[in-house]
């Protein structure tokens, strides 16, 4: 605003004594008063804004212009003149103000004498204002082809600020792309250099490792072979050793059990001898042998003995002696009966054998 | 003398466990344990005859059996001192009183009289086992006490020895008394314990060697009656008698054949004394011995054929056997100067003797199979053995002070037992045959 009221100073003074009449004369005069109430058919009977612009011709336009022209110029002067009027006005307003009821008084005066120049200015005023209209029209034509222009112009410093920028944001941007391009491109490089470096190190690594591993491998698998193979070692050594020994605890406990069977059984025939000496003993002690009886004859019984000694059964078996002889030898074991026992329980048996010979 | 017999089979099955490597030691040997027993004592078996349960007026049963069996030398029965109790039948025998005690076998019974008759009754038990071996009851006249205890004796005799008792048996023998021209002689019979002697014929002549038939029914014998020898047959029951033999010379010595169908006797009528067989059916001689020497004492062995006796013909009298008038006689007897008066055994397996040695005339006896002789009298002044039928005894003449007795040595040996004496002389004793 301040740049239009600088660069169109003139325009601008018109502009405010414009407003500052239709200040006044709608102070004094309601020229939209009846307007108001009127209810019924509003659109139908408010006077429709004609814009003639179209019908307006180019000679108009050029008068039109022309007079826009003067009107400019003199807006000009008006609008310096209305500049140091209102720099004058408003000393004045201060003293207008102090003189407000004077003026009151005045207006009402004024009023009055208004009425009748009311309708010559309404008259006046319409044909201003439709000049004011086709005025305010192209004005507005004017302005909007200035602006429009301006916005052109603005449109295309835009445009070519744009492009400028377009141009240096692409050449910024290829700059950009290809120094990131480069950049990729090195980082790439690098990358693949590191990733090969990385790779190769992995690789020497791992051909490293493999080999470190390779060789702990083989290592362990010696050192597990070895272990195995002195395990095994070990293991057959102790397997034979035990075999060895078991061997010769085998044989020891052959040897022992057969000292000791020996001794068992010597100790058995020992005790058989004595069992069998005892039992003689006493069966003869109790024979009494019947005179007569000859040499050669032999009398053999069987005798059945429960485990006290107790004689169950004789059965006599061959016997070449008369009976007395017979009879003898049955009485002579029934009278040693209970026979002795065994000192060894083992060596028990239950029958016995007796050949009574009398000589 | 004793020896431990084992079965060897027990070491060998014991040997073979071993190598098996089985334990097999804990059993026992199955192989029989066998023992032998040999020696012992020799004895008569110990006997208990218990007094039996009789009234009086009887003979001691228990007595006579008792020394019946002891004659027998196979039984020693023990004093009645030595006996724990007197049961005279099984429901008053506790068997474990007389176990503890020698006595192998019991004799008990008891005698019931029933006006003229007499009941018997007698158990055999063994002590040893308790059980009753024998047992019966004998129903007899009331004087027939002695043959019942006998018969008794008879029964034990068999049941314990498997042979045949000769208690019940009789004997024959001559008795001289007096002296000078006064001397009696008799023919004797009594009984085989020498009691209830009766005279069957008395002579003022000498008799001599009396000899049974097998029957036991008659005597052949030798009288001198007339003062010439003859040989006599009288018969026991009747008394009656016949002369077999009254050849010049000698005749002596009748012995009756097993079979009782011949005698052989002594005939001096060839010239010197041989044996002859007389038949008894035809009266017919014949002549056996045919030699230089003097035969006498003939003896049958049961063969009916085989004669033994006596004869001189090397020298000295020997004994020799002759089996019939072809066959060679064969001397029986050696190592003695004397060996005379033969009598085979009843089963021909022995014969008994007189040999003489320093000491004097014995009794002895010798086995046919092997040659061995034993003495069976004591005294040296015995002569003229016979046997009883069972041959466990032998009776013989024995001379005791200045008469002589009839004493009986069991066939196996032992103490002689000598019968009751009658006075005098008592000379040729011959064993009667069982009573069948």
């Amino acid at each position: 605003m301040l740049a239009m009221m600088a660069r169109m100073p003139l325009a601008v003074t018109l502009a405010v004594l414009l407003h500052l009449i239709l200040v006044l004369v709608m102070l004094f005069n309601n020229p939209w008063k009846d307007d108001k109430p009127q209810v019924s058919g509003e659109a139908e009977n408010r006077p429709t804004p004609s814009i003639e612009a179209e019908s307006v011709s180019s000679e108009a336009i050029e008068r039109q212009a022309q007079r826009l022209k003067q009107e400019r110029e003199s807006r000009e002067r008006e609008k310096t003149e209305a500049e140091r009027a209102a720099e004058k006005a408003a000393a004045a307003r201060r003293a207008e103000e102090a003189r407000a009821e004077q003026i009151q008084a005045l207006r009402e005066e004024r009023e009055k004498a208004a009425e009748s120049e009311q309708k010559r200015l309404e008259a006046l005023r319409e044909a201003r204002a439709e000049a004011e209209a086709t005025r305010e029209q192209a004005q507005k034509e004017a302005e909007a082809a200035r602006r429009e222009a301006q916005e052109a112009a603005e449109r295309r410093e835009a445009e070519e600020a744009a492009a400028e920028k377009a141009r240096r944001e692409a050449e910024e941007r290829a700059r950009q792309a290809a120094a990131e391009k480069a950049r990729q491109e090195a980082e790439e490089k690098a990358r693949r250099e590191a990733e090969e470096k990385a790779r190769k190190e992995a690789e020497e690594q791992a051909r490293k490792a493999a080999e470190e591993k390779a060789r702990r491998e083989a290592a362990e698998q010696a050192r597990k072979e070895a272990e195995e193979k002195a395990r095994q070692a070990a293991a057959e050594k102790a397997r034979r050793e035990a075999e060895v020994q078991a061997a010769r605890e085998a044989r020891e406990q052959a040897l022992h059990e057969q000292l000791a069977a020996e001794q068992r059984q010597q100790a058995e025939q020992d005790a058989l001898q004595k069992w069998a000496a005892a039992i003689q003993s006493k069966v003869r002690q109790n024979w009494q042998r019947p005179r007569g009886a000859k040499v050669g004859w032999t009398c053999t019984v069987t005798v059945r003995q429960d485990q006290d000694g107790r004689v169950r059964d004789v059965t006599v078996g061959s016997c070449d002696g008369d009976r007395l002889f017979e009879r003898s030898v049955v009485q002579a074991i029934e009278a040693a009966s209970p026979l002795p026992k065994p000192e060894i329980d083992a060596i028990f048996q239950e029958e016995l054998r007796f050949n009574f010979k009398p000589e | 003398m004793t020896v431990l017999a084992f079965l060897q089979c027990s070491h060998r099955l014991a040997a073979t466990a071993l190598m098996a490597g089985m334990l097999m030691f804990a059993m026992p040997a199955q192989a029989a344990l066998e023992i032998d027993i040999s020696g012992g004592t020799e004895t008569g078996v110990p006997l208990a005859v218990v007094p039996f349960d009789q009234p009086g007026g009887i003979d001691d049963l228990a007595r006579i059996i008792g020394d019946d069996l002891a004659r027998s030398g196979l039984f020693a029965p023990i004093g009645r001192e030595a006996m724990p109790a007197r049961p005279s039948a099984p429901d008053q025998l506790r068997i474990d009183d007389w176990r503890a005690g020698k006595a192998r076998y019991l004799v008990m019974g008891d005698v019931q009289r029933q006006g003229g008759k007499m009941r018997v009754r007698f158990y055999l038990i063994d002590v040893s086992s308790g059980a009753r071996l024998a047992g019966s009851q004998i129903t007899a006249s009331a004087d027939a006490d002695r043959s019942v205890a006998h018969s008794i004796s008879d029964i034990v005799y068999e049941e314990l020895t498997g042979e045949r008792g000769a208690f019940s048996t009789r004997l024959a023998y001559v008795t001289e008394r007096g002296s000078g021209d006064d001397r009696t002689y008799t023919l004797q019979i009594a009984d085989s314990d020498g009691a209830n002697p009766r005279t069957v014929l008395e002579s003022p002549y000498p008799i001599m060697s009396p000899n049974w038939s097998p029957d036991g029914g008659r005597l052949a014998y030798v009288s001198f009656e007339g003062n010439r020898s003859a040989i006599w047959v009288q018969d026991l029951s009747t008394g009656e008698r016949f002369q077999l033999t009254d050849f010049p010379g000698i005749n002596g010595a009748p012995a009756w054949s097993p079979r009782g169908d011949k005698i052989a006797v002594t005939l001096s009528k060839g010239g010197n004394p041989d044996i002859y067989i007389i038949d008894l059916d035809t009266r017919r001689s014949q002549r056996l011995t045919r030699d230089g020497g003097i035969d006498t004492e003939p003896t049958w062995y049961p063969d009916n054929r085989t004669v033994a006796f006596t004869s001189d013909r090397n020298g000295q009298p020997q004994v020799f056997r002759q089996a019939g008038p072809d066959d060679r006689a064969r001397r029986l007897t050696f190592d003695t100067s004397y060996a005379a008066g033969p009598r085979i055994s009843p089963d021909g397996e022995r014969l008994a003797m007189v040999i003489r040695d320093d000491r004097g005339f014995f009794v002895a006896q010798q086995t046919l199979t092997d040659g061995s002789r034993q003495l069976l009298s004591r005294g040296g002044g015995e002569e003229r053995p016979s046997y009883a039928p069972n041959g466990a005894m032998v009776v013989y003449a024995a001379q005791s002070g200045s008469g002589s007795v009839l004493k009986i040595s069991p066939a196996i040996g032992g103490e002689p037992q000598t019968l009751s004496y009658d006075r005098g002389k008592v000379r040729d004793p011959v064993w009667g045959p069982f009573n069948d």
